[in-house]
């Protein structure tokens, strides 16, 4: 499903803390993977409304609703960064989330931390993770699929090693679909 | 595959790349005695009987012939001094070994040995050649056998010694063994018939899904049992040999779903695999993931009756949500799988390989193999199902994709109404909650 038109400008927010730099990151990394025009915005609170309390992770499906609902601009899309875990209720969590050619996504750092899995903080490694979760979910707005090359961004990484090993790049396939 | 030219005992030979040159070698008729090769299961080179002298660039070394690549330039010779005393060593020790073993008799006899130099203070008719063990992992796909133990304690057995749950007794490793030190156990008449109750004395074959079901009135004497001859006869060997359920079709993972690239699969998620004998089909991993913990099947077909490609072919249940699975093929049914009746899990627990459903003969093998996804197609086929399903899921206003985090098991229990009716409408064929 393809977005109907591009945007005239994607808004990238913080929900809550996030990681220093997060967002300047992930604002560079979809400038020039897409060439669309960025804009920061200041941060908004953590994301509480959508707490799952049995479960202890944030709904990500409604934390979308909720973007669209505070951004409401239909030619602005709205790209989320917060620090909080986040899951759907079919899945155990989700790095991120996105409405496949809609105007909303949000990716989670909380389990891109290497913190998370007991190992020494490594800021160059959360930062490259962040820029390839944000392409990622981008690449959903503009209307991509999953893709099954492993080296290719959009390949759907189920553990982080998987988000590791793939590239922050599109391969040729995505790539021209991205265009077609 | 590239063709390499090798040069065995002065003559040039043309092999597969990295093949084995075991295989070379004996595609010229020179004869190498082997222990613990037999075709079909990946070389192990343990016997040492299969040594042969090599030379490649300017190294020349001995090294086991049944699991030694092909590669351009080897100059390999079968039968040196140096090859034959290394047998004949060989020879010796295992005849230390297994004095009694006729086949390692036969061997030490054709290299001139006749008595063994050493002395053990225990023999064993077992030579570890690891042959049971390997067919059972890698042909029958249980891994009942391993090896416990190293250097001289080293033995072939179950687990800490107890009876596993992993056997299905299909006698393979009987089968194989060269030596005839892996034998079945049988009990005393008297016992079989107190101790075990039906359940308990199935018959091994039925228990591989080759025929209904039978309980063994013999006490599992195979020997002297019809079935089993009318088996032997109709593949030649031992049945599971020929059928391999086990032979290295390791599923591949796509997103969250397995795959396997020995077959077919249809658009309603049922697969089906063709062997010389018949097809066999079956659910695949998204349909018994989505469905979930499947409590009661129901066949909507029975041997004998002949049926079409999309006519329904099983109901399954999961506590409340119901859905109905479709033939991927047509033609006349020969088997249902009878383990699902008592154990409809098994669907959920290896929908590949025992939880299969019918065993088939097909009307029209040709049209199957044009309107069926090859394994080519498939990895891109369940990719696009996948993210199909996720957008079903997420469907709050419009669609949504996710990266990251593992299936919950079991997550249709909690879908609704509505949203599993269009599941088994848009991947079955269509479903119901009672």
């Amino acid at each position: 499903m393809r977005p109907q038109e591009l945007p005239s400008k994607l808004r990238i927010v913080s929900l809550g803390n996030t990681p220093q730099n997060a967002e300047e990151r992930a604002y560079s990394a979809i400038q020039s993977c897409f060439g669309l025009n960025c804009e920061l915005l200041s941060p908004e609170p953590p994301p509480e409304f959508a707490l799952d309390v049995l479960r202890g992770q944030c709904n990500s499906l409604e934390i979308l609703d909720w973007l669209e609902s505070r951004f409401p601009q239909p030619d602005q899309w709205i790209f989320g960064i917060t620090d909080v875990d986040l899951a759907i209720p079919v899945l155990t969590f989700v790095f991120g989330e996105a409405r496949l050619g809609g105007r909303s996504a949000v990716i989670s750092t909380f389990r891109l931390h290497e913190e998370f899995y007991g190992r020494p903080a490594d800021t160059l490694m959360l930062l490259s993770r962040i820029e390839k979760e944000a392409i990622h979910e981008v690449g959903h707005m503009m209307g991509l699929t999953h893709c099954l090359d492993r080296n290719c961004v959009m390949y759907p990484s189920n553990s982080l090693s998987q988000t590791d090993v793939k590239s922050i790049k599109l391969c040729p396939d995505c790539r021209s679909n991205l265009y077609s | 595959m590239s063709l390499v030219t090798m040069n065995i005992n002065g003559h040039e030979v043309k092999a597969e790349n990295r093949e084995p040159i075991l295989k070379s070698i004996r595609a010229m008729g020179i004869k190498v005695p082997t222990l613990c090769h037999m075709d079909g299961l990946e070389p192990y080179g343990v016997c040492r009987m299969c040594v042969v002298q090599v030379k490649h660039g300017k190294r020349t070394k001995l090294v086991t012939s049944c699991n030694f690549p092909a590669a351009e330039g080897l100059e390999i010779q079968t039968d040196t001094e140096e090859v034959l005393q290394h047998r004949r060593m060989m020879a010796e020790l295992l005849l230390a070994r297994s004095p009694e073993v006729k086949k390692v008799q036969e061997i030490a006899a054709s290299l001139g040995i006749t008595k063994s130099r050493f002395k053990v203070a225990e023999t064993s008719d077992c030579i570890l050649c690891g042959l049971c063990v390997r067919v059972c992992d890698e042909i029958v796909g249980a891994s009942a056998l391993g090896f416990i133990g190293r250097g001289k304690d080293r033995v072939v057995g179950t687990p800490w010694y107890v009876n596993t749950d992993s056997c299905i007794a299909c006698g393979a490793c009987t089968y194989v063994c060269p030596t005839g030190a892996m034998q079945m156990e049988t009990l005393t008449k008297e016992r079989w018939r107190r101790e075990l109750s039906g359940k308990e004395r199935i018959c091994r074959y039925a228990r591989m899904g080759l025929i209904s079901n039978k309980v063994c009135p013999n006490n599992f004497e195979c020997a002297t049992c019809e079935v089993d001859q009318q088996l032997f006869d109709e593949f030649g060997t031992h049945p599971i040999l020929a059928l391999k359920p086990g032979l290295h079709q390791h599923p591949k993972q796509v997103g969250h779903f397995s795959l396997i690239e020995d077959r077919s699969y249809f658009q309603g998620h049922t697969w089906a695999k063709t062997s010389k004998e018949h097809t066999r089909v079956g659910v695949d991993d998204f349909a018994q993931k989505v469905i979930g913990g499947i409590s009661r099947v129901a066949f909507r077909a029975e041997p004998g009756d002949v049926v079409h490609r999309g006519d329904p072919a099983l109901n399954v249940s999961n506590n409340g949500h119901r859905a109905t699975m479709l033939f991927p093929i047509s033609g006349k049914i020969i088997h249902i799988n009878p383990a699902l009746e008592d154990d409809p899990s098994l669907v959920n627990e290896d929908c590949y390989d025992r939880g299969w459903l019918y065993t088939m003969k097909p009307t029209n093998s040709y049209e199957d193999k044009s309107t069926l996804i090859n394994p080519d197609e498939a990895d891109q086929w369940t990719q696009d199902e996948s993210d199909h399903l996720f957008s079903i899921l997420t469907d709050s206003k419009s669609a949504a994709l996710s990266d990251g985090g593992e299936l919950l098991h079991n997550f249709s229990r909690n879908l609704e109404k509505k949203d599993w009716e269009r599941i088994t409408n848009s991947f079955f064929s269509g479903g119901e909650l009672s």
